[in-house]
């Protein structure tokens, strides 16, 4: 089994997870598509990590089955299920060099010692690691590590990569060039990964559908754009986008612009205009608390009676704190829920 | 003279005293064994001998079956530090990575067995080991030190510290709980391995009530104690020859704490034992 | 974690059935045997109750031992727990020569009690042994230490810390290493002196390495037996007679097996009640960081 080995299907069928009293994940259930790229995203102790263990075969599902390629894996051994995890921490063996960490579950398998060069070179290649590979880990920087680590998946050409957070630990701009790298390796491979990350970015720009938790629960699954703009909670609302959604009574907006069952009234921060022409729906005089100058754009912080509102301006035509501005939003980027947080339009 | 290299100084200096304090009987007692004839008794007494005169040497091994005694020395002191390096590994490692029902208990026992002093148990082991017939063997002085409390609780907080996903990692990988302890918890506790090896050598070279108790025949004396009969059963044996004698006695675990001691500390400073 | 199934069990097997065998077992063995008259050489034992505990405590020679023990300990376990204190913030503030030096401190720990007495055994003596040559050249007539009562157990003493306060030399330098340097830099720029900086910073976080290095002191010190087994055989005139010698002697030289055990199960007791006391002292004085 040499070159890509595409992908496989993962179905999470009704898995409930309980550690003791506390129940980490209630009836879940996923399916991802062979091939596909799927992200689980929310905050921390939503569940998501257990989820990707589950999948791992390092934690047992306390019910329902979880299947990979169509056969369910409850009581296969984690080595056998066909998957290889890339783990935040790196978790490489510090007492061995690069290559013996990539050669290490290849030696295990009994694989020919030329199949083993060649798949530590094929991989060493794709993630340029020629120069380091008699390497220890201690040695590498913190991107090398990371790279090591994805190749240490690689090499054994697993149908499914499974990813625990893997860039947290990189700073910003490495996180960027990582990012891109994984999305270029997943197109090459054309294996299912499923990535867990609790930055709601790096879940946009990854992936081909994303899977939205909170609590044990999927809040909401589907692709990046159209969850961004169909959230179907105002928990997925808020979540996801960049600064995060304005929220405000919904009888804080003129009288008809919010439908009866509405509660809260949500809106992005780029839909707000206080630059005096005035969009279909009011919202009242705001004063500008802060200014947040990003390079052209500026994030500006209003105060809306006792709600605290961000806006988007273009950094040369942003109001001075202090200022007041009337703030309007146009009735089609409106989003409305209820009580529950559910959306109702 | 800058502030650092003063304080330097300082230290150094208040170090002195001490150091000349330590080092002093070990270099008399060198000194000691090779001083022959009169000059042993010689008032006043001399600091150095007047020759390297190695006959006192070559006295003490002819005069008590001295090879014999650290040879058995020897065996009961390595075997004792293999056992107890790999029953302390096995065990440290299932108290420290697993679960499983009756692990408190496991764990209290294991604890406990560090509070209970030597004399308590010796008049017992004695007759357990009348009733196997181990008086004066071998397995007599080895086999009751071939688990230890100690070692399973340096061990356990050594391998507590191993991160979780390293583990997962290697189950990942493929490897089975027994592999990932010998292929990579153990070469990552390598300090703590061999501080504990040590520190179970030396203390096994050095026993000395229990074999005092359960030997009888020459044959079997551990160095420790054959050097004490050496010493009440040959009056007229110059103390040279008997200041040889220790010198040989005391060199093999002298030289290995000489050359690991470093290591030694190392392990005790990364295994968070400091109380 | 997944189920482990009987491995760990296999895995302690091997360490829990000596401990059990030699320990525990003997342990709850020398309990019963102290309740018995055991018969010397057929092992026959008869129940006595708790008649060995009361001849141990109406004992005067018992009494005189455990006030041998309690002088020993002081005389070796608070200089052996304050020079190897001292020796290693000395070491610790980088002297030149350090390697070399921690060698020298360390190394007598290697040295068995029995060997160390051989060492001092010639030293001691009062004529031919240098000690007492070092003294006369100062102007001092040294004593016949080991055969002068008065002596000889302070002797016994220097030699049992010449030996072991190496031991917690080691401990002290892993305490010390685990001291934030930020934490002295940020009292020196508080204008704390070297002496406000050991007493504010370093003290508070080393106690928890002088609680563990005292306890094992005071544990060793009641267990100490092959230097007096050589150096004094418990003489002269019984002073250097402590508990741990003459719970030997009753057991191997005397036979008295059911008596013996009821000394051991007391000397367990004070060293457990010893460790306790120390807890809990330590509760409250002890910082753990």
């Amino acid at each position: 089994m040499t070159g890509t080995s595409h992908g496989v299907g993962v179905e999470l069928d009704k898995v409930q997870k309980r550690f003791g009293a506390a129940t980490i994940l209630h009836e879940l259930s996923l399916s991802v598509n062979p091939g596909e790229f799927m992200v689980l995203v929310g905050p921390s102790g939503c569940g998501k990590s257990t989820a990707l263990r589950l999948v791992a075969g390092l934690e047992e599902p306390t019910a329902g089955t979880v299947s990979i390629g169509g056969r369910v894996v409850n009581d296969v051994d984690p080595k056998d299920r066909g998957v290889a995890m890339v783990f935040q921490s790196y978790a490489l063996y510090p007492h061995m060099s690069v290559r013996e960490n990539l050669a290490f579950s290849l030696k295990l398998a009994g694989l020919a010692k030329s199949t083993i060069e060649e798949r530590v070179r094929e991989a060493v290649r794709a993630l340029s690691l020629e120069e380091h590979l008699d390497r220890r880990p201690s040695q590498l920087s913190g991107g090398q590590k990371q790279r090591v680590a994805m190749g240490r998946a690689m090499v054994r050409h697993p149908k499914v990569f499974l990813f625990d957070e893997p860039l947290s630990n990189l700073d910003a701009q490495l996180r960027v060039k990582m990012r891109a790298e994984i999305s270029l390796l997943h197109r090459k491979l054309r294996s299912t990964a499923i990535y867990v990350t609790h930055d709601q970015v790096e879940a946009m720009t990854l992936a081909d559908r994303i899977a939205v938790m909170r609590g044990g629960r999927i809040e909401q699954v589907g692709p990046p754009l159209e969850v961004f703009h169909q959230p179907k909670t105002q928990f997925v609302a808020s979540f996801i986008g960049t600064p995060s959604m304005n929220f405000v009574p919904a009888d804080l907006l003129p009288r008809g612009a919010a439908p009866a069952s509405a509660k809260t009234a949500g809106f992005r921060p780029e839909s707000v205009r206080i630059d005096g022409k005035a969009a279909g729906v009011a919202l009242g005089a705001a004063s500008v608390a802060l200014i947040e100058p990003l390079g052209t754009g500026a994030h500006v912080h209003l105060r809306l009676g006792e709600h605290a509102l961000t806006a988007e301006a273009r950094a040369d035509a942003a109001p001075a704190a202090g200022k007041k501005v009337e703030a309007s939003v146009e009735a089609k980027d409106l989003f409305f829920f209820d009580a529950e947080g559910a959306r109702v339009a | 003279m800058g502030r650092e290299s003063r304080r330097r100084a300082w230290a150094t200096a208040i170090l002195l005293i001490p150091a000349a304090v330590q080092l002093f009987p070990l270099l008399y007692l060198v000194s000691m064994s090779f001083k022959v004839g009169g000059e042993v008794m010689a008032y006043p007494p001399r600091l150095l001998p007047n020759s390297l005169d190695w006959s006192n040497y070559a006295a003490a091994l002819r005069a008590a079956p001295l090879a014999r005694f650290l040879l058995n020395s020897a065996v009961v002191a390595c075997a004792i530090t293999a056992l107890q390096v790999v029953t302390s590994v096995l065990a440290a490692f299932a108290l420290a990575r697993m679960e499983f029902r009756g692990k408190a208990l496991a764990f209290a026992l294991v604890v406990a067995t560090m509070l209970v002093p030597g004399e308590v148990t010796l008049i017992p082991n004695y007759f357990t080991l009348a009733r196997l017939d181990w008086i004066d063997t071998y397995a007599g002085l080895i086999v009751p030190f071939s688990a230890s409390g100690f070692g399973i609780f340096l061990l356990y907080q050594f391998f507590r510290s191993i991160p979780k996903e390293l583990e997962e990692a290697a189950t990942l990988d493929g490897a089975s709980r027994l592999r990932f302890l010998v292929q990579i918890a153990v070469p990552l506790s390598m300090p703590a391995v061999l501080a504990f090896g040590v520190y179970a050598f030396i203390n096994a070279w050095n026993m000395y009530l229990w074999p005092l108790a359960v030997t009888q025949s020459t044959a079997m004396q551990t160095a420790q104690i054959g050097l004490g009969m050496f010493r009440s059963q040959n009056e007229s044996v110059s103390w040279g020859v008997i200041m040889a004698a220790t010198t040989i006695l005391i060199s093999p675990t002298v030289l290995l704490f000489a050359a690991t001691q470093k290591q030694f500390v190392r392990g005790i400073t990364m295994s968070g034992l400091k109380g | 974690m997944r189920r482990a199934g009987a491995l760990p069990w296999l895995l302690l097997l091997p360490a829990l059935l000596p401990l059990c065998a030699f320990i525990v077992y003997p342990a709850l063995e020398s309990l019963r045997l102290s309740l018995h008259e055991v018969a010397p050489f057929s092992g026959r034992a008869a129940f006595v109750g708790l008649e060995n505990y009361r001849l141990l405590a109406g004992s005067p020679e018992y009494a005189h031992c455990a006030r041998v023990s309690l002088l020993f300990l002081v005389y070796t376990a608070a200089p052996s727990v304050l020079i190897g204190l001292g020796v290693a913030l000395a070491l610790d503030a980088n002297p030149f020569f350090s390697g070399l030096l921690r060698t020298l401190f360390v190394l007598p720990v290697s040295i068995s009690s029995a060997m160390a007495a051989m060492l001092w055994i010639f030293l001691y003596n009062p004529t031919a042994g240098y000690l007492n040559r070092i003294l006369e050249l100062a102007g001092i007539a040294g004593p016949n230490w080991l055969g002068d009562p008065r002596w000889a157990l302070p002797a016994v003493a220097i030699a049992t810390v010449w030996k072991e306060f190496g031991f917690n030399v080691i401990f002290f330098l892993a305490g010390l290493a685990s001291v934030p340097p930020e934490l002295t830099e940020a009292a020196r720029l508080d204008g704390a002196g070297p002496w406000a900086r050991f007493r504010h910073v370093t003290l508070p976080i080393l106690s928890p390495t002088l609680f563990f290095v005292t306890v094992v002191s005071v544990i060793n010190s009641f267990q100490s037996f092959g230097q007096i087994h050589i150096l004094t055989g418990g003489g002269p005139a019984g002073r250097t007679d402590t508990l741990v010698y003459n719970l030997y002697r009753d057991a191997f030289v005397h036979f008295r097996t059911g008596y013996a055990s009821a000394q051991a199960v007391v000397l367990f007791v004070i060293i457990l009640a010893a460790t306790a006391i120390q807890f809990r002292l330590a509760q409250r004085r002890v910082h753990y960081g």
